[in-house]
């Protein structure tokens, strides 16, 4: 009997390390779902693309606009049309440029690379056929993308520091790069407007030198033909 | 006395010759992809708008068949599927069951039809305009010069016109019949008409959000009262030298002007200048003096 709880007593222990072990990785993930909100008799569910949402990560907002509730509400086409919606992080907000998704009807995407780790929320304003849209709703935490390093990027040892301060260098060379061709491309732009510009002008010189030099040729041929019949004509008596 | 008088007339004539000046140049329009999309998308809705208005007449939906296929062609699917699978088969189906829908005689589902339709022309704009053109005045503009052509099409059907209405070389300037072209204003084609007197509404309405968002350009109310005359000559089917003037004297010179539409078309063919009306005067006036002093015997000075 002493044996038997001894067993029983070391299955429990198993089961409880088990859990441990298998299940307590799914509760350190942040949060995996799309938030919807009810505005009269439109749901509107927002997310992000890809979830869980990482910094540094390209991913997007994501919005979808039904009519109705629950598994009969329709998709609103669209929706945005009297819709803006922008993206708060903090005290910072930036407007958002959605598109219409390529599968869903009614779904709406814009690009976003989260750079910190938070919350972020849309805040929304506007109308959606009629019904006033406003209000602020808040996506999933955006956790750091150092959680999926493998081995960690950033650690202790001096050459890991090394080759940090190696990219570092390297890519503030690239920004500054980068910075450079923009700045050329836009000088290259600036002066492809000034030739457009140049030529419009000298089309008009043209057009208004065409029409003086014919004004002039029909004088001309006036005054050849006037001059031909006063050579030509008698001289009356 | 006679010869005073015809003096001071000729002189008037010359003087007039040369005052006058002619401002308009011929023009053509393209190559402006984002502009002619916006186009596409107005042409389309209203061609949609005015099956709507024939549910059950297969003759108007006939017509309204062929003008949607001309604007929506499987190019235009092609492309939109570079950009969105979901437009890409969403946009033809829907034309398609507007049409159906019209054919089968139900009104309320040609309605719905229309409304999903239009809801996702409008929602292929971002996917196929940039932002920044899409803000952009001269886009905006030139779509109105692309969906005004379409009308000035249709009404040259309409009357069965020998005259192509977009080629200002064949307009008669003096405004009148002289000329001997056909300027026929006898509707052959109701259909077309119908569809003429649309395509011109929606250009209308398309340059009034223009020059709402553009209020500070100078020539809104110009272009403004030159629409306003070119519908009601339409609505009163005037003929078509009088339709041609209203467009290519009463609205595009300052269209183009006001909003910097670059008058060349895609391979950037210059605009030409049209033979300068002044320099014919001057020639026929001269002319007119040379045969008066060659013949004044002849004709009693």
């Amino acid at each position: 009997m002493t044996k038997l709880k001894q067993l029983f007593v070391t299955a429990m222990l198993l089961s409880l390390v088990a859990t441990t072990v298998f299940v307590s990785p799914l509760g350190i993930k942040p949060a995996e779902a799309h938030i919807t909100k009810v505005f009269g008799n439109y749901l509107v569910e927002i997310g992000w693309d890809n979830e869980p949402a990482y910094t540094g990560l390209a991913n997007g907002a994501q919005v979808t606009i039904k009519k109705g509730s629950g598994d009969t509400a329709q998709p609103v086409i669209n929706a945005l049309k009297d819709l803006q919606i922008s993206i708060k992080y903090g005290t910072i907000t930036k407007p958002l440029d959605f598109l219409p998704s390529s599968t869903v009807d009614g779904q709406y995407d814009a690009v976003l690379i989260p750079t910190k780790v938070g919350t972020y929320s849309l805040v929304f304003s506007g109308t959606v056929e009629g019904q006033t849209i406003n209000g602020e709703i808040p996506l999933d935490d955006v956790a750091s993308v150092d959680s999926l390093n493998f081995p960690p990027s950033s650690g202790s040892s001096s050459s890991d520091t090394t080759n940090m301060g190696q990219v570092g260098t390297l890519i503030n060379q690239l920004t500054s790069d980068i910075e450079d061709a923009k700045n050329n491309a836009d000088a290259a732009s600036k002066g492809v407007a000034n030739v457009v510009q140049s030529f419009q002008q000298v089309k008009n010189t043209t057009d208004s030198l065409y029409m003086i030099s014919m004004t002039g040729i029909g004088i001309g041929i006036a005054g050849i033909v006037i001059a031909v019949i006063a050579i030509t004509r008698k001289p009356q008596t | 006395m006679n010869k005073k008088f015809t003096s001071l007339l000729l002189v008037g004539v010359i003087g007039s010759g040369l005052i006058y000046v002619h401002p308009a140049f011929a023009h053509n329009f393209g190559g402006d992809q984002s502009a002619s999309w916006l186009a596409k998308v107005a042409e389309i809705k209203t061609e949609v708008a005015n099956v709507a208005k024939h549910v059950g007449q297969q003759d108007a939906i006939d017509y309204y068949a062929d003008t949607l296929g001309e604007y929506w062609t499987a190019n235009d699917t092609k492309e939109m599927g570079e950009k969105n699978a979901l437009l890409q088969k969403e946009i033809p189906s829907m034309i398609n069951s507007t049409l159906d829908d019209a054919t089968s005689g139900n009104q309320s589902m040609v309605d719905n039809d229309v409304a999903k339709l239009g809801g996702y022309l409008d929602e292929s704009i971002p996917v196929r305009i940039d932002k920044d053109k899409l803000g952009n005045s001269t886009v905006q503009a030139l779509a109105v010069t692309f969906v005004i052509k379409e009308a000035l099409e249709k009404y040259g059907n309409a009357v069965n016109s020998t005259v192509d209405l977009n080629d200002m070389s064949q307009m008669n300037m003096s405004g009148d019949n002289m000329s001997g072209m056909s300027m026929s204003n006898t509707v052959v084609n109701t259909n077309a008409y119908e569809n003429s007197v649309s395509l011109a509404t929606t250009a209308q309405q398309m340059f009034h959000d223009v020059a709402s968002t553009n209020p500070n350009v100078s020539g809104n109310s110009k272009i403004s009262d030159g629409f306003t005359k070119l519908i009601q000559d339409l609505n009163s089917k005037a003929d078509v030298n009088t339709i041609m003037m209203d467009v290519h004297v009463g609205i595009h010179p300052t269209l183009i002007e006001s909003y910097n539409i670059q008058g060349a078309d895609a391979h950037g063919t210059p605009s030409v200048p049209e033979f300068p009306m002044p320099a014919l005067l001057v020639i026929i006036a001269i002319a007119g003096a040379v045969i008066a002093t060659r013949f004044k015997s002849q004709i009693g000075f």
